[in-house]
C-alpha cells in the first residue's frame, strides 16, 4: 500500500510539473561524476564497515516464526501509542502538503 | 540457514549508494527524491536484517520500527513532493540548478 | 628695615623734616600713579594733582631749607641722613637712604620751585592737546624721580632715580611719538644717556669693591668721609691713576652723558622735539643739571689727593670738558635758525660752563651757576614757548619779527632772561655766576687757557643772545598770521622767573658771598668794600667789556633790519663756508653716524645674515633630515603597514569569497558536501578501531 500511494504520489507530482518533457541538457546534471564518486565513496565505507564487523555479529540463528497476526496484535497491543502518533503525523503530513501545494495555485491566480 | 548477515548488510549498502547516486546527479527534484526514498528502504532494510539476526527476534522491535520509518517516509514523501510542485509554480522549473535563491 | 636716623656733626636733635623727606620725592611720583589710571579727557583733575603734589614737595622743601638755614646761621654744619639696608644677603648688605645738607636743600627748593612755575605754564601750553593728562603724569614722574637723585645719600638709590629721570625724558621728548622725528630724538637721547650710563655703572661697581658701602654718609663709614676716601686714594687703577680719580673719571663719565657735554651731548638739541614745557624743565634747568649735582655730590672723591691749590686728575678732565664743550656749543648757537634749538645749544654751552666751573673753583662756584642758569634758562624757554604759541607754531626765527610790538610781557621777560644769560652787569643773577667762574679759572694753578677760552664764550654768548633777540623781537613781522600774547596762565610763571633772575644774583656777589659760605658752611658777613678790591673791580671791568662787545655786534650787524628768511645772513655773507660749518652743527653728527653708528649697523647686518644663513641654515638642515625622516616612516608605513594590513584584508576577502561560492544555492552541492563529510569521519573512525 504504501508503494502504491508513494507510485501514484509521484506519478500525480511528474504530470502536474511536465516533468515528461526532456529537459534540454539531458537528465544529468552537469557535473554527475563528482556525484557518482561521491555515491561510490560512500558505499566502499560501508561496506568497510561491515566486513570489518562481520567477527562480532552472529552468522547462523533460526529464522523467527513471526506472523502477520503477531504484527497486528503487537500493533494495538504494546505499540499503540505510536501508532496513532503516526496517524496523526500522516493527517498533519498530508494537510499540510495540500495546503503548501493550494496556497501556491490561488496566488499566482 | 539463509545469507549471511553481512550479505543483507551489503545490499543494503549497495542500495544506499544507488539511492545516494540517483540524489547527486539527477536534475529534476522529483528524481532526487526518489533517490532519497530508496535511501529511506535501505535503511529499512538494514533495521529487518539485523532483527532477524539480534539477540530477542520476538519482541518485534525491528519489524515495529521498520513499519514506522514507511509511514514517516510516506508523509515526508507527501510534503516534499507538496514542495516541489509549489516550487514549480513559483520558478517555472523543476530543475534543482535553476534554484539558487539560497544563494550566500 | 633698619632705621637710622642721625644728625651727624648738628648739636640739634635728629629733625622731624629729616624723617619725613622722603615724602617730597614719593608725593609726585604716587600722583603720577594715580594720574596714569585718569582717563584722557579728565584734564582738570590730573593737572589739579600734578600742581598739588609738587607744591606739597615745595612746600616741604622750603622747611627743609629753613631748618638747615637755621643750623648755619646758627654756626653749626648741618647734614642729617636716614638710612636703611634694602637688601641682605648673609653678611653683605646693600643700604639706601637719604640726606638733608646745604646743597641738598638749595638744590630741593630750584627744582621745585622752577618745576611747580613750569607746571602751572602748561596748564595753558598744552590745553589745545588731547593728552593732556599722559602729560601730566610724565611730568610729575619726572618731578619725583629728580627730587628723589637731589635727596639720595646713597649711590645706588641715586641711580636708580637718575634712570628714571632717564625714562621719563625718553617719554617727553617723544611726547607726539606720532612724529617720526620726535620718536628718533627720544631714542637717541636714552641711547646716548645710556652709553655715558654704562660708565657710571662701573664707577659705582668700583666703588663698592673699593671701600664696601655706597652710602655717602653713615657715620664716618660713608663712602664720601676720610676713611673710605682714604682707601680708594691709596688703591692704584694703573695709568698713574689711583682709584679714586679712576672712579671720579668713570663717575663723569656718566654725567656728561646726562649733562650734555661734549661727544655726548648730540641728543640734547633733538631733544626740542618735546614740547616746549618739557625741553624747559628738563633740558634747560633741572635734568641736565642733574650730572653737575651728581659732580658737586661725589666732590669728596674727586677732590681727594689735591692740596689747597692743586687739582686732581678728574677735575682737570672736568674743567677742561666743560670749557671746550661751552665755547663748541657756542659757537654753533650763533649760526642756528630754530628759536628752540638757539637755546638748546646755549644750554649745552652754560652746562660746560658749571662743569668747567666745578672742575676750577669747586662745587659753590658751579653750584651757584646752575641755580642761576635754572631760573634764566628756564624762563628763556617758558618765553620762546610763549612766542611760538603766540607765533601759530613757527618756530623759525626767520619768520617771527616785531614781536616787542605784539608780545610785550613776553618781549620783556624774554630781555631780562637774555640779559641774564649774557651776564649783562650788576642788575642780573648771570653776571654774578659767571664771573666766579672766570674767577676761578683766572687763579687755576693747572693753566690760563680755559680762562681766555670761557671769556671767548662770553662773547659769543652774548652775540648769539643779541642776534635772536634782533630776529624775533625787533624789525617787522614776516611771519603769517597775527601774532597774539600768551594767556595770564603762562605769562604770571614768566614774570616771576625774570624776578628770580635778577634778585638771585644778590646771594652771591663778592660783597655777600652768601651762597658760597652757606654751602661750604662758613660764615660770611656783608662787605660792601669787597667790591673794591682790585681783583674783583678788574675782573668785573673786562667781563662787562666782553659783554658789551658782544651785544654791541650782534646789534650792529642784526639791529632793527629783519631779513627775508630766503636771504643769508649776514654774517653768512662775510664767511659761508665757517657758516655753513656752524650752522651743520660742526658735523658731530655725521661724525657719529659715519663711525658708530655705520659700525653698529654693519654688525646688525652681519647678525642679521649669520641669523638667516647660519642658524638658519642650520635649522633648514635638521629640518630636511626630519623631512628624511618623516618620508622613509611614511614608505615603512604605506608599504609595510598598510601593504600587509591590507594584503591581508584582501586574502580574507577573497577567501571569503571563495568561502561564499560555497554556498550556491544549490541543495545537491550541499548533499554532496555532507556525504563527503559522511565518508571522511567514518573513515576516520574505521581506521583508529581497526585491530
Amino acid at each position: 500500500m504504501y508503494i502504491g500511494a508513494v507510485a501514484i504520489l509521484i506519478v500525480f507530482a511528474i504530470l502536474l510539473t511536465r516533468g515528461a518533457e526532456l529537459p534540454k541538457e539531458g537528465v544529468f546534471s552537469r557535473t554527475w561524476p563528482v556525484g557518482l564518486v561521491i555515491a561510490a565513496a560512500v558505499f566502499a565505507v560501508l561496506e568497510w564497515a561491515v566486513l570489518q564487523s562481520v567477527r562480532a555479529v552472529p552468522q547462523q540463528t533460526a529464522v523467527p516464526a513471526i506472523s502477520v497476526h503477531d504484527i497486528g496484535v503487537a500493533l494495538v497491543g504494546r505499540y499503540v501509542l505510536p501508532l496513532e502518533i503516526v496517524a496523526l503525523l500522516l493527517t498533519a503530513a498530508t494537510i499540510g502538503a495540500v495546503i503548501v501545494a493550494m496556497h501556491e495555485k490561488e496566488r499566482t491566480r | 540457514m539463509g545469507t549471511p548477515l553481512a550479505g543483507y548488510l551489503t545490499v543494503a549498502a549497495l542500495l544506499f549508494a544507488i539511492g545516494l547516486a540517483g540524489a547527486l546527479t539527477r536534475r529534476n527534484a522529483i528524481l532526487v527524491l526518489i533517490g532519497i526514498e530508496l535511501m529511506l528502504n535501505a535503511a529499512n532494510l538494514n533495521l529487518i536484517a539485523f532483527w532477524r539476526y539480534g539477540p530477542h527476534p520476538e519482541a518485534l522491535t525491528g519489524v515495529m520500527f521498520a513499519i514506522f520509518s514507511i509511514a514517516v517516509a510516506a508523509a515526508e514523501a507527501a510534503v516534499g513532493l507538496g514542495l516541489v510542485i509549489s516550487i514549480y509554480r513559483h520558478a517555472n522549473t523543476s530543475e534543482l540548478d535553476k534554484m539558487t535563491r539560497m544563494k550566500g | 628695615m633698619i632705621l637710622e636716623s642721625t644728625a651727624s656733626t648738628s648739636q640739634f636733635a635728629p629733625s622731624s623734616i629729616t624723617g619725613i623727606l622722603w615724602l617730597i620725592p614719593a608725593v609726585p611720583i604716587i600722583a603720577s600713579g594715580v594720574i596714569a589710571l585718569l582717563k584722557q579727557p579728565r584734564r582738570k583733575p590730573a593737572a589739579a594733582l600734578a600742581i598739588g603734589a609738587l607744591s606739597v614737595s615745595l612746600l616741604l622743601s622750603l622747611i627743609a631749607f629753613v631748618h638747615v638755614v637755621s643750623g648755619w646761621a646758627h654756626g653749626a654744619a648741618v647734614r642729617e641722613f636716614v638710612n636703611f639696608t634694602w637688601i641682605r644677603v648673609g653678611p653683605a648688605h646693600v643700604d639706601l637712604g637719604w640726606v638733608l645738607d646745604p646743597l641738598a636743600a638749595v638744590m630741593l627748593v630750584m627744582v621745585s620751585f622752577v618745576g611747580l612755575l613750569i607746571f602751572i605754564y602748561s596748564v595753558g601750553y598744552m590745553e589745545h592737546d588731547e593728552n593732556f593728562t599722559r602729560f601730566f603724569c610724565f611730568l610729575s614722574l619726572f618731578a619725583g624721580a629728580m627730587l628723589g637723585v637731589v635727596i639720595s645719600n646713597s649711590l645706588l638709590l641715586l641711580f636708580m632715580c637718575w634712570e628714571i629721570v632717564g625714562l621719563t625724558s625718553y617719554l617727553l621728548i617723544g611726547f607726539w611719538y606720532q612724529k617720526p622725528s620726535a620718536a628718533a630724538a627720544a631714542k637717541k637721547a636714552f641711547i646716548t644717556t645710556r652709553f655715558g650710563d654704562v660708565f657710571f655703572l662701573l664707577g659705582i661697581v668700583w666703588l663698592f669693591a673699593e671701600t664696601g658701602t655706597l652710602l655717602f654718609y653713615n657715620h664716618g663709614l660713608g663712602s664720601l668721609e676720610p676713611l673710605s676716601l682714604a682707601i680708594v686714594l691709596t688703591n692704584h687703577a694703573g695709568l698713574g691713576l689711583s682709584a679714586a680719580g679712576a672712579i671720579g673719571l668713570l663717575i663723569f663719565a656718566g654725567a656728561a652723558g646726562k649733562s650734555g657735554q661734549l661727544p655726548l651731548h648730540v641728543w640734547l638739541p633733538d631733544a626740542m622735539e618735546g614740547p616746549t614745557p618739557v625741553s624747559a624743565l628738563i633740558h634747560a634747568a633741572t635734568m641736565v643739571a642733574a650730572g653737575v649735582y651728581l659732580i658737586a655730590r661725589v666732590y669728596p672723591l674727586m677732590q681727594i689727593g689735591a692740596g689747597p691749590n692743586e687739582s686732581t686728575t678728574a677735575l682737570t678732565v672736568v674743567a677742561w670738558v666743560g670749557t671746550v664743550t661751552a665755547v663748541f656749543a657756542a659757537l654753533i648757537a650763533v649760526a642756528q635758525n630754530d628759536i628752540k634749538r638757539i637755546l638748546a645749544y646755549s644750554t649745552v654751552s652754560q652746562l660746560g660752563y658749571m662743569m668747567a666751573g666745578l672742575g676750577l673753583g669747586g662745587v659753590a662756584v658751579g653750584m651757584f651757576h646752575l641755580i642761576t642758569h635754572a631760573f634764566f634758562k628756564a624762563l628763556l624757554f617758558l618765553g620762546a614757548g610763549s612766542v611760538i604759541h603766540g607765533c601759530h607754531e613757527e618756530q623759525d626765527i626767520r619768520r617771527m619779527g616785531g614781536l616787542r610790538v605784539d608780545m610785550p610781557l613776553t618781549f620783556l621777560t624774554y630781555g631780562i632772561g637774555m640779559l641774564a644769560l649774557c651776564g649783562f652787569p650788576i642788575v642780573f643773577s648771570g653776571f654774578w655766576s659767571k664771573d666766579a667762574i672766570l674767577e676761578a679759572a683766572q687763579h687755576w694753578s693747572v693753566a690760563k687757557t680755559p680762562f681766555y677760552l670761557l671769556v671767548f664764550g662770553a662773547l659769543l654768548t652774548a652775540f648769539y643772545m643779541t642776534r635772536q633777540v634782533c630776529y624775533v623781537f625787533l624789525g617787522y613781522w614776516r611771519g603769517h598770521g597775527e601774532a597774539h600774547e600768551s594767556p595770564t596762565v603762562m605769562t604770571l610763571p614768566l614774570a616771576i622767573l625774570a624776578f628770580f633772575a635778577m634778585a638771585l644774583g644778590l646771594i652771591g656777589t663778592p660783597a655777600w658771598p652768601w651762597f658760597h659760605a652757606f654751602l661750604e658752611n662758613r660764615s660770611t658777613l656783608f662787605d660792601i668794600h669787597a667790591f673794591i678790591e682790585m681783583r674783583f673791580l678788574l675782573l668785573m671791568g673786562a667781563s662787562s667789556l666782553v659783554v658789551f662787545l658782544g651785544l654791541g655786534l650782534g646789534a650792529w650787524l642784526y639791529g632793527n633790519k629783519s631779513p627775508e628768511p630766503e636771504e643769508p645772513d649776514a654774517l653768512e655773507k662775510s664767511a659761508p663756508i665757517l657758516w655753513a660749518g656752524l650752522r651743520d652743527r660742526l658735523y658731530v653728527d655725521e661724525f657719529y653716524g659715519a663711525t658708530v653708528i655705520a659700525f653698529y649697523a654693519w654688525g646688525a647686518r652681519v647678525a642679521d645674515w649669520m641669523d638667516r644663513h647660519v642658524w638658519g641654515g642650520i635649522v633648514a638642515a635638521v629640518v630636511w633630515l626630519f623631512g628624511l625622516w618623516a618620508k622613509f616612516n611614511r614608505m615603512l608605513d604605506v608599504n609595510w603597514v598598510d601593504g600587509s594590513f591590507d594584503k591581508t584584508c584582501e586574502e580574507l576577502s577573497s577567501s571569503g569569497g571563495l568561502l561564499a561560492r560555497l554556498q550556491d544555492g544549490r541543495v545537491q552541492s550541499y548533499l554532496r558536501i555532507l556525504a563527503v563529510a559522511v565518508v571522511v569521519l567514518t573513515a576516520i573512525l574505521l581506521w583508529s578501531s581497526r585491530r
